[in-house]
């Protein structure tokens, strides 16, 4: 049997997108650096000279870490959310022979359609004190007093959520589309349940949508910025709204530039250990 | 990572503008809404019909025009751009601001001089406040001072500004002076926010929220700004304003002309006009701004709506370097104290 | 190993009927092979028995027990998908295993039952390897391994060597059925070739529309198909109408024939190519006719002849390709009366 072969052909066809994102990323990172390395003075702009002000202020604050970490949460918990109300969905519409299965879909992707400040909007609508979900609750005797659904964890990870589960479903429908039908019946006739099969055939073989899905929507969730600062608030903040803050209101620049370079390099490194355990699983399995 | 997006945007938005070929061009950073709107109406249209020029607006808040003068630094896209006070002292402080000439500013010798910078960097077009709002159908008594605001009366019915908005950097200084502090030393304002603050429904970073938050009776009070309820008002929003006691706080938009301008003397001429008694008027029945100009006459009913005069000489305008050298400092510890 | 018996089975898709009613018991041990052209409706057959597809009517028993409605993975079967449908994601090892392992087999008995599954099949030093590894024929053998390792009641195969090239077909024809009956397993298979039902099956069900149009050993349904549409079907004839008159028989453009049988009004018969010689010499009694070779292709030890009879209709013929006959030659072409099958019109 061939082995396969290492070429540069994979490599060449990839030149363009990898110049792409060069042009696209990395570039725009890049020039960042030397910003973030500038000290600033307020009511003077930008200095002369080098220093690692900004990044040692972030990093021994605990007002910053405690945003940090919160936003990595968010990340975490959002990208779990999705998908775990994205795959069965995204099985359904994948496996679905009916003639619906189109509209079903069109549902899903719908909310991308509409502009992302009118979904958020949306959520305000619902979940602000006054909101439908408040007066439902309130209605149905649940809670006497309305619960606070913005401006807090539960508001940011519920618009996200809503926000960045079309992507996870988009992608895993892709991917268990590719798992041919014949795999799980197989499966069966060899004597697995339905659990069975899923765990064993389905699960594994959608591993890479689903590990593709995740970094999608995390990354998405980390560096979102218009529902932050509307579901948010000024009294929620997270990394993207802080960056938001220090460029477009405090003309901060070096600080705003070391706090953007700090999350891209922490959500740089998650990447790489999720795509390390992940090799490690394909591997195993 | 959006704000990159968004100063690329705005970069491809003034490209897509400067490509416009015309005879004679004026390039003008301004506010967004409807002050771009009636500006629109009493500044450039007059002006493009007398000048042959053509106005292009470039739209963005104070912060992202002293952004655009920083990005293109020495070779501007704009040749006038509108900024608030303590936000055109740092401009001028990292020299991105070129002397207006006086000879070309008719209309500065009427100009209030307070509302003029001495090195002639930059000039106040308008006089606003922040004071308060309230809504006159909920409120029999409203509040005429700022200390009001701490009643019991008004718990769970009042909103205030973040510290990202206008409103919220004055309703600092002014809970500040009210306790015995001052622009230097804030130390017992956020004292007094503090306490407040469990009585506020929600600190607004939008000027425009408070419309709603009235409107749903979620407040009945707000920190907010003198034109914007002249405004509102006007759009049959229930609300009605007060400047207090101890005084507003007074509010300077200035524009001024970015070094490197590529039209400077239009842009003199453009802000002379703005300058001039009918445009002045005009804004001031449009935008509920008082005017500067001090040969400026309003109706009686304007005239209570506005700082106008003697209203004038009432607000407390603070010192706009210590504001923007103090800002950084004030939103750390408000994100930390107040904010969460 | 069971016996498997279905009864008045029945499948609809909407308006459209793939199983009509069939009625099909099949002995301990016996293979039998489903036949027919796409959309017959052989495939839904062989799904409704392995339970991957509900019955709308009818019953499904295996080993005397009705299994109509029983889930999938309950059923012990094993089933040779067309496409192997081997896990991408597991060894060869593992895909043989798998199924063992759902019936919680433990080393070292899994060990040990997988390595005799694969030796079964000549893949013993291939158990590390991944599918994407493996070629076609190797595949093929994995899946059978994987489906015979767990010592199903009944084995189903759909379309098993359909995705091999020719010359693997054939020895993969050979390992099968060496296989099949070093294990007695009962199995149905299901083609669209009837060559590979003719060689590998004890016997065959020609299925048509949903419903069998016969049923038999190979060479029943060879020597005596139903049906024009078996005969057309089962082999190669040359399909035509007859009539009986009075004085004989009449075939096509007047030509008269002998059969063997009783013959009334029209009929239809069917002749093999095989059985229409153009070598020899007619033994008494038989139909002959002056023919002319009109295109003779080479198939390697046979030929494959049209010739036209006594200036009428033109039929095949498949001959020793040695000596050749040139187009254009004039032969005599004849065949016994008992060569000619009769069947009746409809169908």
């Amino acid at each position: 049997m061939a082995e396969p072969r290492r070429d540069t052909t994979g490599l060449l066809l990839l030149a363009p997108l990898l110049g792409v994102l060069t042009v696209a990323f990395l570039v725009p990172v890049l020039s960042l650096v030397p910003t973030s390395l500038r000290p600033y003075v307020a009511g003077r702009g930008i200095g002369e000279g080098w220093t690692l002000e900004h990044y040692t202020n972030v990093l021994t604050d605990s007002f910053y870490l405690e945003i940090l970490a919160r936003t990595i949460g968010l990340g975490f918990v959002v990208t779990l959310a999705t998908l775990v109300i994205g795959y069965p969905l995204a099985y359904i519409l994948a496996r679905s022979e009916s003639r619906w299965r189109h509209w079903l879909t069109l549902l899903v992707i719908f909310p991308m359609l509409l502009n992302l400040v009118v979904r958020t909007f949306g959520w305000i609508a619902l979940l602000a004190r006054r909101g439908l979900v408040n007066q439902w609750l309130m209605g149905l005797g649940i809670t006497d007093e309305p619960l606070r659904l913005m401006f807090n964890f539960t508001g940011l990870m519920i618009g996200l959520t809503h926000i960045f589960l079309p992507v996870m479903v988009l992608v895993l429908i892709a991917v268990i589309q590719n798992i041919p039908r014949d795999l799980e019946e197989a499966a069966g006739v060899l004597g697995a349940s339905r659990a069975a099969v899923f765990a064993k055939v389905v699960l594994p073989l959608s591993a890479p949508g689903i590990l593709a899905g995740s970094i999608l929507v995390f990354v998405l969730t980390v560096s979102a910025l218009v529902t932050p600062r509307l579901l948010g608030g000024p009294t929620y903040k997270v990394v993207s709204t802080l960056v938001y803050e220090q460029f477009l209101q405090l003309l901060n620049w070096p600080a705003g530039s070391a706090l953007a370079l700090l999350m891209t390099a922490i959500v740089l490194l998650l990447l790489w250990v999720g795509a390390r355990v992940a090799r490690r699983w394909e591997a195993r399995e | 990572m959006g704000i990159r997006t968004a100063l690329l945007a705005t970069a491809l938005g003034c490209a897509l503008a400067a490509s416009d070929a015309g005879a004679q061009e004026l390039n003008v950073a301004i506010f967004g809404g409807s002050f771009a709107d009636n500006v629109r109406t009493c500044v450039a249209e007059p002006f493009q019909r007398a000048t042959n020029t053509r106005v292009n607006f470039v739209l963005g808040n104070s912060v992202q025009n002293a952004a655009r003068l920083r990005a293109t630094r020495g070779r501007p896209d704009v040749d006038v751009a509108y900024m608030d006070l303590q936000v055109v002292v740092q401009a001028k402080a990292e020299g991105l601001l070129d002397q207006i000439d006086a000879t070309k500013i008719t209309n500065l010798p009427d100009i209030y001089p307070s509302a003029v910078d001495p090195d002639r960097q930059w000039i106040g077009f308008m006089y606003s406040a922040t004071a308060i709002a309230y809504n006159p159908r909920e409120l029999r008594n409203p509040p005429q001072a700022w200390a009001d605001l701490w009643s019991p009366a008004l718990r769970g019915k009042l909103a205030i500004g973040d510290i990202s908005a206008t409103s919220g950097q004055h309703f600092l200084i002014a809970a500040a002076r009210l306790n015995g502090g001052s622009v230097e030393n804030v130390e017992p304002g956020f004292r007094a926010i503090r306490e407040l603050r469990p009585g506020v429904v929600t600190l607004y970073t939008q000027a425009d929220q408070v419309v709603q938050l009235i409107e749903r009776g979620d407040i009945a009070a707000a920190v907010w700004f003198a034109d914007r309820v002249g405004a509102a008002a006007r759009n049959g929003v229930p609300v009605a304003v007060v400047f207090p006691r101890e005084g507003a706080i007074g509010i300077l938009p200035t524009f001024a002309v970015p070094q490197g301008a590529r039209n400077k003397a239009l842009a003199e001429q453009y802000m002379d006009r703005a300058l001039a008694p009918d445009a002045q008027r005009c804004f001031a029945e449009r935008q509920y701004a008082g005017p500067t100009n001090r040969k400026v006459e309003l109706p009686d009913d304007l005239a209570k709506l506005v700082p106008y005069r003697e209203a004038v000489d009432r607000l407390y305008f603070p010192p706009p370097e210590l504001v923007a050298r103090n800002l950084p400092a004030w939103t750390d510890r408000w994100n930390r104290e107040i904010a969460r | 190993m069971a016996t498997v018996e279905l009864r008045r089975l029945c499948k609809r898709y909407g308006a459209a009927v793939a199983v009509d009613r069939i009625d099909l018991s099949i002995a301990e041990g016996e293979m039998i092979a489903m036949v027919g052209p796409s959309g017959c409706g052989k495939t839904t057959v062989l799904r409704m028995i392995s339970g991957l597809i509900e019955p709308d009517g009818g019953q499904v028993l295996i080993g005397g027990n009705d299994l109509t409605r029983a889930p999938v993975h309950t059923r012990n079967l094993g089933l040779v998908f067309q496409s192997y449908a081997l896990f991408p994601h597991m060894t060869v090892f593992e895909n043989v295993a798998f199924g063992l392992r759902r019936r919680s087999v433990r080393e070292p008995d899994l060990g040990r039952r997988v390595g005799e599954a694969l030796s079964l099949v000549r893949l013993d030093a291939f158990s590390g390897r991944y599918p994407r590894q493996l070629s076609g024929g190797q595949q093929q053998r994995v899946a059978l391994a994987r489906s015979v390792v767990t010592e199903p009641r009944v084995l189903l195969l759909d379309e098993p060597l359909s995705n091999l090239d020719a010359a693997l077909r054939d020895e993969m024809r050979v390992d099968l059925r060496r296989l099949q009956q070093r294990l007695g397993i009962t199995t149905v298979f299901v083609t669209h070739d009837q060559q590979e039902a003719l060689t590998l099956a004890d016997r065959m069900a020609v299925m048509r529309a949903g419903r069998i149009e016969q049923l038999g050993t190979p060479q029943e349904v060879y020597e005596r198909p139903a049906s024009a549409f078996v005969a057309g079907f089962v082999g190669r004839s040359n399909l035509f109408e007859v009539d009986a008159t009075a004085d004989g028989l009449r075939g096509p453009d007047g030509i008269t024939l002998r059969a063997i049988g009783t013959v009334r009004g029209r009929m239809r018969a069917a002749l093999r190519h095989e059985k229409l010689r153009l070598h020899g010499t007619p033994p008494p009694g038989a139909n002959t006719f002056e023919a002319e070779i009109m295109l003779r292709s080479f198939a390697g030890a046979q030929a494959l002849y049209v010739v036209r009879l006594n200036s009428g209709p033109e039929w095949q013929a498949e001959a020793p390709s040695n000596p050749p006959l040139a187009e254009g030659t004039r032969v005599t072409a004849w065949f016994t009366p008992d060569d000619l099958i009769l069947l009746p019109l409809d169908g």
